[in-house]
């Protein structure tokens, strides 16, 4: 400081000078020597190359703006082959890494085998040492014990010049042949292996995407950062941007080379650059210069209640309401964050003079649920561009999509056991229906419609026609919904519990409509409960819950699912002979585990599980083995499951189902 | 559903290969070192436009104005050695724009309003300074005397360290 100000002092001083020698030329009586007038030039060459320095150490200070365009993605199961393999290990830990993935599919190949082999326990072991599982010699090799076949002898070489390239070798033969056994399999040897050499963890990290910025300032409690008076928040005040950091390098140079060669082009050319550093000095952008209130923002919708997968167009209008101008703003609006920008940019790079406004438009893809629009966020800069600001505008507009509910085109497949009411679910017991149950004595009072005539006239005998009864059925739809179910093939393509939402939506009507009651729960990170129930209120309340239940959200949330309270919660409430529809990815081994539990409670479970798994690498094939075998263990608890291949609709995956069921 | 595209926005980085070609065509035809300077620069500039690279736009500004110096030096013009300078540094400025519109808001989003208003300002002061430097300079040739110069040179020197 003390330097500067001793710097500025000379420096004005000796502009006086210079205009006292303009003035009066003759007050100056000494003259100055050719080697003062060099030193002042290596001294601005000096200079120069310091100011060339600082540019090149510093790095410029420019706001980075969030990523709202892109909806936050879901991981695919088997993104992380540690996860996978842990599923198999269960309980069993070992510290290393390649020890793990070993132990891990060593597991999963022996329960592959004790499932679809026919294998018991230790004959799998036994089998998976000596190598006689599988065909593939670098399969059996990678698991096998001492006595098993080895790979051929090329690749053995090549194994011990590069021997992380063999390890993943194996593990994808390996992974293969356990997924070939399993039926799993999609028949290619091809696919990446990623074997993460760190456990990472977290939502939705895989995936080659760029960390996003996420600002959910939308809904939670960052919203309260807004008072009530408050228009906007200043995320980071006025700082230098270092754009201009450098420029008066073209001053020092052009002076320091002019005086030196004496070309007053060149010292001219000084000049310029004292003119740039002067305007990139003469920045005004104080807190005080944007005060608190200056820009806002409004925003409008194009649809009140659109449908999912309708384009909603979003107009922004931005207004400088200060009295001054302001040369540049730079807002990014706060899209929310579970939906995609379809069209436009949510961006806009504006100058506006004092009381006008600028408007921008793009569009979303609607999406089931309840979506707060975030604060815009601003990046002022003046003219210049060497200083700017940020801050969040307050625009607070909420887009709510209801889907509204369809039947489906097939009977929904529910177990036999039934409440009293009347309804479809063909009971065991005879009664009044329409399907033939049996024939039994005339006991006095049987209606006269009932009597078998035709046996009358045969032999004399009075009987009566029984029919099967049909009663209503109490279901409970149950969506899981915890953090983990948020799966889905790809990154950002509506996932699992989307799916499962959709479902229960159609399985609502469907059995609102034949007659049975019927309720919704979700497991996952809130309760979410609606007893069963009919009539057209209960339909309504349905809707809404599944399009706007916070425990349904479209995107996951952060917080940690409480399941194990959940499903006691759930016993609670669940009357007894309920039926339980239960919709889960089963992608880990909670969501077989809830079944059977509930199952051996006495509540029916039907399963229907949407499948995200993919075969793009080898942790997400292993992925799918691991969900086949739980899909199996169900089936043979007696547990019907619904397989839902991901491509296709639930009407066709139920309608496979219950053609199965039929034969 | 694509990721956002963040390279430098277009017009911008149009104005900056232009200013960047203009300040190469005023002092190329003076001297070989400056023809040589300001096309390395010229690559140097294009290639960071491309890439995004605001290490590569300075660089290759610096070049520019390298080789305007240049031409400076070896007895050009004084009129095409002012028109060089500024014109380098314009591209700079415009370039470095680019890039910063382009990582923050990305080319879909509309920006002509902050672009033109920023080339528009610079472009101002380099039309200011040099129309005040050079009229300075026909108006006081000679009459002078040397000390005056030196004086405000080293006041120059030493205001610019001061403010930086």
């Amino acid at each position: 400081m003390n330097y500067r100000r001793l710097a500025s002092l000379v420096g004005i001083a000796a502009l006086g000078f210079s205009l006292i020698t303009i003035v009066y030329p003759g007050l100056v009586a000494f003259s100055l020597g050719p080697s003062i007038v060099s030193g002042i030039g290596v001294l601005a060459l000096v200079q120069a190359l310091r100011v060339v320095q600082t540019r090149r150490h510093e790095s410029l200070d420019e706001a980075a703006t969030p990523d709202p365009e892109l909806p936050v993605g879901t991981a695919s199961p088997g993104d992380e082959l540690e996860t996978v393999l842990n599923q198999f290990l269960g309980s069993r830990r070992t510290y290393y890494h390649r020890t793990r993935i070993r132990e891990g599919l060593r597991s999963a190949a022996v329960s592959v085998l004790t499932q679809y082999e026919a294998y018991t326990a230790t004959e799998a072991e036994e089998a998976v040492t000596a190598g006689t599982w599988t065909d593939d010699r670098y399969a059996a090799a990678f698991l096998g014990g001492e006595n098993a076949p080895s790979p051929p002898l090329r690749p053995r070489l090549r194994g011990i010049v590069r021997r992380e390239a063999a390890f993943n070798q194996g593990v994808r033969r390996t992974v293969d042949a356990i997924a070939a056994m399993a039926g799993a399999a999609s028949g290619t040897t091809e696919g990446t292996v990623d074997i993460p050499r760190r456990r990472d963890s977290g939502r939705a990290n895989a995936g080659a995407d760029p960390p996003q910025i996420q600002y959910t300032t939308a809904t939670g409690d960052e919203m309260a950062q807004f008072d009530d008076e408050t228009e906007a928040i200043v995320s980071r005040v006025s700082h230098s941007t270092g754009h201009w950091r450098g420029v008066s390098a073209v001053a020092l140079v052009g002076i320091g080379v002019g005086i030196l060669v004496e070309q007053p082009a060149v010292l001219l050319a000084g000049a310029v650059g004292i003119g740039f550093a002067a305007y990139a000095r003469s920045a005004v952008l104080s807190p005080d210069s944007l005060p608190p209130g200056s820009v806002s923002v409004s925003r409008t919708l194009g649809a009140d209640r659109p449908e999912p997968g309708d384009d909603v167009e979003v107009t922004v209008t931005v207004t400088n309401e200060s009295d001054r101008v302001l040369p540049d703003l730079r807002l990014v609006d706060g899209v929310p964050e579970a939906l995609a920008v379809a069209n436009g940019s949510p961006r806009v790079g504006t100058a506006l003079r004092p009381g006008r406004s600028t408007t921008f438009t793009y569009t979303v893809t609607a999406r089931r649920g309840v979506h707060t629009f975030g604060p815009t966020a601003l990046v002022a800069r003046d003219l210049t561009g060497s200083v700017e600001q940020e801050r969040l505008l307050r625009a607070e507009t909420t887009l709510a999509c209801v889907p509204s509910l369809r039947p489906l085109g097939e009977p929904v497949p529910l177990r036999e056991r039934a409440t009293q009411y009347v309804g479809r679910v063909e009971t065991r017991s005879g009664g009044d229906g329409l399907e033939f149950h049996a024939t039994r004595e005339y006991r006095p009072g049987d209606p006269m419609s009932r009597i078998d005539w035709n046996r009358r006239a045969r032999t004399g005998e009075l009987t009566t026609v029984e029919f099967r009864e049909e009663r209503a059925a109490t279901v409970v739809i149950v969506i899981d919904a915890r953090e983990t179910a948020y799966v889905s093939p790809a990154r950002h393509t509506p996932h699992a519990v989307d799916r499962a939402v959709d479902a229960a939506g159609r399985l609502f009507a469907t059995l609102s409509d034949s007659g049975d009651r019927v309720g919704i729960a979700a497991v996952g990170s809130e309760p979410c409960w609606l007893a069963p129930g009919s009539g057209v209120d209960h339909r309504v309340k349905a809707r809404d819950l599944l399009a706007t239940h916070r425990a349904l959200t479209p995107v996951p949330t952060a917080t940690r699912s409480t399941t194990s309270r959940s499903r006691k919660q759930l016993r609670k409430r669940l009357s007894p002979g309920t039926q339980i529809i239960f919709i889960t990815p089963l992608c880990d081994e909670y969501g077989g585990r809830f079944a059977r539990r509930l199952d051996e409670y006495g509540y029916p479970v039907t399963v229907v599980a949407p499948d995200p798994t993919v075969d793009r690498a080898v942790g997400h094939r292993l992925s799918r083995v691991a969900r086949t075998l739980r899909l199996t263990a169900l089936r043979r608890a007696g547990i019907p499951v619904v397989d839902w291949s991901w491509d296709e609709s639930v009407d066709v995956a139920l309608a496979r189902h219950n053609e199965r069921g039929s034969r | 559903m694509n990721p956002i595209d963040r390279s430098p926005s277009r017009l911008s980085s149009w104005i900056s290969a232009s200013a960047a070609l203009v300040a190469l065509g005023a002092s190329g035809f003076y001297s070989w070192g400056a023809l040589v300077a300001g096309t390395l620069g010229l690559l140097l500039l294009l290639s960071g436009l491309v890439r995004g690279s605001n290490a590569a736009v300075t660089v290759g500004a610096f070049g520019l104005f390298l080789g305007g110096v240049t031409a400076g030096v070896q007895s050009a013009p004084t009129v095409p050695v002012l028109v060089s300078v500024t014109f380098a540094v314009l591209a700079w400025d415009a370039g470095g724009n680019a890039i910063s519109i382009g990582r923050q808001l990305g080319r879909e989003a509309d920006t002509i309003r902050i672009e033109v208003t920023h080339v528009a300002a610079s472009g101002l002061v380099g039309v200011v300074t040099v129309g005040l430097g050079y009229g300075l300079y026909r108006t006081g040739t000679g009459e002078q005397p040397v000390a005056a110069l030196v004086f405000s040179v080293l006041a120059a020197v030493l205001l610019i360290e001061a403010l930086d």
